[in-house]
């Protein structure tokens, strides 16, 4: 602290209280501070229960604005209530969403009826060219408007195929449920009960097993083609795809049943 | 109407992109985003979806943000919202029917995708329109990207392909448990890790600074 | 024509289903209303809305709730700016104290130079898990563990470990209290955002055994005590403490510490103006206003009715020469008052 060396001459000033103007910002927080403190604290007392006795009561004054505006009544069920009920602010607000769901499904509306139509060209059209693979020699295919045999239950549609006018087929849509959801089949089955061959529309089976089961190229579906209604049994199923190749199965035996109905009552009339 | 000056539009981009991605950094939506994320091409049309969805649901709902009381509010941004999504799906359908096959149910489920909601909640209802319009797309955008790169790495190692072509040649066995739902949350979980230390790394390097 | 009949009566069905759902939902709201502050709501709006729990509730909504119903004090989000704060106090319809900033303080400074060890820890960085052998591989038993529990907690990034001992970075505080949560050996404390002074000691143990262990531990000796001229900190079980309630910052505790252990926060230098505010009643001074305040001392709160006073402490200064002849001014050193006043009056 001293130097030390010869000290000729000592001063002793008085401490230099260096004081300097506080600048706007720090007076406002030094007389804000100024009222926040009591005195007590400054004198290092603990005065807590007193402390919290004066703040409360201004609060109490303060508060009073700020509560008012957010007292409710409270609902009490009286003579008066049918008219609350059905009072104008409620019917406004029912009155607001039925005005937005109104705009929202006009213009839903709109766009359908501008691109229903194109969604049913465009599932006809895929499902002729399924129907044409899969009876190449049928010149037209019709709906089959007539009941579908009980035994037909999970049957989505009929289409006959027609050659110059003489039946040679029957497309059958089939659903049934796979491993990992539905599986939307076309059976094309002959007149004399042998199988054209299958075409699946949908389906959500496992990639890599069931999926690649229900490929054109892979085992298992080129079996049926030309293989008579009644040995369906012998098919074998993919390994590790059990559950869909039996799906499978059953939907062309469904399908079979299906057309033998469709056509011993053709043959009847 | 409240100007939006060029600052705060580049915060909502970055925002949207990076900072807040929805599926990295938010984790909403991650429902279609695992289960379609299997090729890039599904990644892109669900990503553009999304988008479409996002910029007009939160245009819409910016211009009736004063309108829609409180009372309805969940209401009306769920018919908004449902009324936009059946419009995508049937314009998908009409013109699109195979992006519209393979998304399959996962375009309904945009409706209830968290990210729409959440982006007309917590920002389309309480900003301009200009704003939330850039919001949506941001999102829209950040979320695509996220799908592209989940989608590419599940795709290129799950299939042997990318955007449908073969990379790897004929001879590729693909790892199929890639391509299945556990393989989604495996990528999905290191993208995001990867994303986040990469993050705090930036982060850190700017706070030396 | 078929147009309109497609598109209206679909429409006609969804509005009139909208009405009447709309319809019951206002009934709804009304009957099923919830007595609710409408305060709430409006201060949860004012509020960041990060929901980042930093104030030490789930959420900005709870916040606001707790602000209302079991009247939190207003002050305790640190991410939301002070025009809103000053609106929710508003709303409150109460005094916002603005200030009284917090900061956290690790009040250790045994770097791994100055502290010796037990024993070599090798392991898992968490500080939790080596509090249970022995409270960490230092000898001293109270000192940071430096394996930085504290770092990855603080959500805000602002600690973080110099050779072994954590410290926390001020401006980056946010005074959330996490840290102090986290810390086994309760070493973090939060203390006021100016205090200029602090401890850089938590160690209970005596002198002897401080000074065997640690070169920079507070062994009690009191000579703080001594020099404090408002009485502010005190040692208690060998240990230093500063009431931050009483400290005025003038820094005589720190000049005076034999072991450095008492560190200022922001200077460095040991200050050479000592002015100090006391609330001894003798001689109010003139020179004592809201609105000046000493470089160094701290602000007087002054209300009318306490009288405060300037007391001066005297210091001299030597005016030397060395040996070449050149003078130069010696640092300030203070001198008893009546030595002081005796060489003033001549």
């Amino acid at each position: 602290m001293s130097v030390n060396n010869e000290e000729k001459n000592i001063e002793i000033v008085e401490s230099e209280v260096l004081e300097t103007e506080l600048s706007e910002k720090e007076k406002e927080s030094v007389s804000v501070k100024s009222m926040e403190i009591p005195v007590s604290e400054l004198l290092g007392e603990k005065t807590g229960v007193e402390e919290k006795k004066e703040p409360s009561e201004r609060e109490k004054e303060l508060s009073e604005k700020g509560k008012k505006s957010s007292e409710k009544k409270k609902f009490k069920l009286s003579s008066g209530a049918l008219s609350k009920v059905f009072s104008l602010s409620n019917i406004l607000l029912g009155l607001r969403l039925c005005v937005i769901v109104a705009a929202v499904v006009f213009a839903l509306a709109a766009v359908n009826y501008f691109t229903s139509p194109v969604i049913k060209g465009n599932e006809e059209e895929k499902g002729n060219v399924a129907r044409s693979a899969l009876v190449p020699d049928a010149t037209s295919f019709s709906l089959y408007e007539g009941d579908i045999p009980e035994s037909g239950r999970n049957v989505s549609e009929i289409y006959v195929a027609e050659q110059n006018g003489d039946t040679i087929a029957y497309c059958v849509g089939i659903t049934t449920a796979g491993f990992g959801g539905d599986i939307d089949l076309v059976v094309a089955i002959r007149v004399d009960m042998s199988i054209l061959g299958i075409k699946v529309i949908s389906h959500s089976e496992t990639v890599g097993i069931g999926a690649s089961a229900l490929e054109e190229d892979a085992a298992l579906l080129p079996q049926f083609s030309g293989l008579p209604a009644s040995s369906v049994d012998n098919v074998t199923a993919v390994s590790g795809a059990t559950v869909t190749s039996n799906a499978v199965k059953s939907c062309v035996e469904e399908a079979a049943v299906v057309v033998n109905a469709l056509v011993k009552g053709a043959d009847s009339e | 109407m409240k100007k939006i000056n060029k600052q705060e539009m580049k915060k909502i981009f970055l925002d949207g992109i990076v900072y807040k991605n929805p599926i990295i950094v938010q984790l909403l939506g991650m429902c279609s985003a695992l289960a379609v994320s299997t090729s890039v091409i599904n990644g892109l049309g669900m990503g553009a979806s999304v988008t479409a969805v996002l910029v007009f649901s939160n245009v819409i709902i910016s211009l009736l943000r004063n309108v829609i009381p409180n009372q309805i509010r969940i209401a009306s941004y769920i018919v908004v919202i449902a009324g936009l999504v059946t419009v995508v799906d049937m314009v998908l359908k009409a013109y699109i029917p195979s992006l519209s096959a393979s998304l399959g149910l996962f375009i309904p489920l945009i409706v209830v995708n968290c990210i729409i909601l959440a982006r007309a909640e917590s920002f389309a209802s309480k900003n301009p329109v200009l704003a939330s319009a850039a919001d949506g797309l941001a999102m829209g955008i950040g979320y695509t990207a996220a799908m592209v790169v989940v989608s590419a790495i599940r795709e290129i190692i799950g299939n042997g392909t990318i955007l449908g072509f073969d990379i790897f040649g004929g001879n590729y066995s693909p790892a199929l448990l890639i391509i299945l739902p556990p393989g989604g949350f495996l990528v999905l979980g290191g993208v995001i890790a990867l994303f986040q230390y990469v993050r705090s790394k930036t982060e850190k390097k700017e706070g030396e600074k | 024509m078929d147009f309109f009949i497609s598109v209206l009566i679909p429409v006609a069905i969804f509005a009139a289903t909208a009405f009447v759902i709309g319809f019951l939902l206002a009934v709804a709201s009304r009957v099923f209303s919830v007595k609710k502050d409408e305060r709430i709501e409006k201060i949860t709006e004012l509020l960041p809305g990060a929901n980042c729990g930093a104030c030490g509730y789930s959420g900005c909504s709870d916040y606001a709730e707790a602000m209302v119903k079991n009247g939190a004090s207003a002050d305790k989000c640190k991410v939301g700016d002070s025009e809103n704060m000053k609106r929710i106090a508003e709303v409150l319809g109460k005094d916002v104290s603005v200030g009284n900033r917090m900061r956290a303080q690790v009040f250790c400074l045994g770097t791994s130079e100055l502290a010796s060890r037990k024993y070599i820890y090798k392991g898992l960085n968490d500080c939790l898990s080596v509090a249970k052998l022995g409270n960490g591989p230092k000898e001293c038993s109270h000192g940071c563990i430096g394996l930085g529990s504290c770092v990855k907690a603080c959500p805000f990034g602002a600690i973080k470990i110099d050779n072994g001992v954590a410290s926390v970075e001020y401006e980056k505080c946010k005074a959330c209290g996490v840290c102090s949560d986290v810390c086994p050996q309760g070493i973090i404390k939060l203390i006021p955002f100016d205090s200029d002074f602090w401890v850089g000691c938590s160690s209970l143990a005596g002198g002897k055994e401080v000074r065997s262990f640690c070169n920079i531990g507070c062994i009690g000796c009191g000579i703080c005590v001594k020099n404090c001229p408002v009485g502010a900190i005190t040692v208690e079980d060998n240990l230093a403490r500063i009431d931050y309630d009483k400290c005025i910052g003038c820094g005589a505790c720190e000049e005076k510490c034999p072991r450095k252990t008492i560190r200022s926060g922001k200077k460095k230098e040991i200050s050479d103006t000592v002015s100090v505010i006391s609330s001894s009643k003798d001689s109010a001074s003139e020179d004592n206003e809201i609105g000046k305040r000493s470089r160094f001392g701290k602000t007087a709160a002054v209300d009318e009715d306490v009288k405060t006073s300037v007391r001066r402490f005297w210091v001299k200064r030597k005016s030397v020469s060395d040996k070449e002849g050149k003078t130069s001014e010696s640092d300030f050193e203070r001198v008893s008052e009546s030595e002081s006043k005796s060489e003033y009056k001549k």
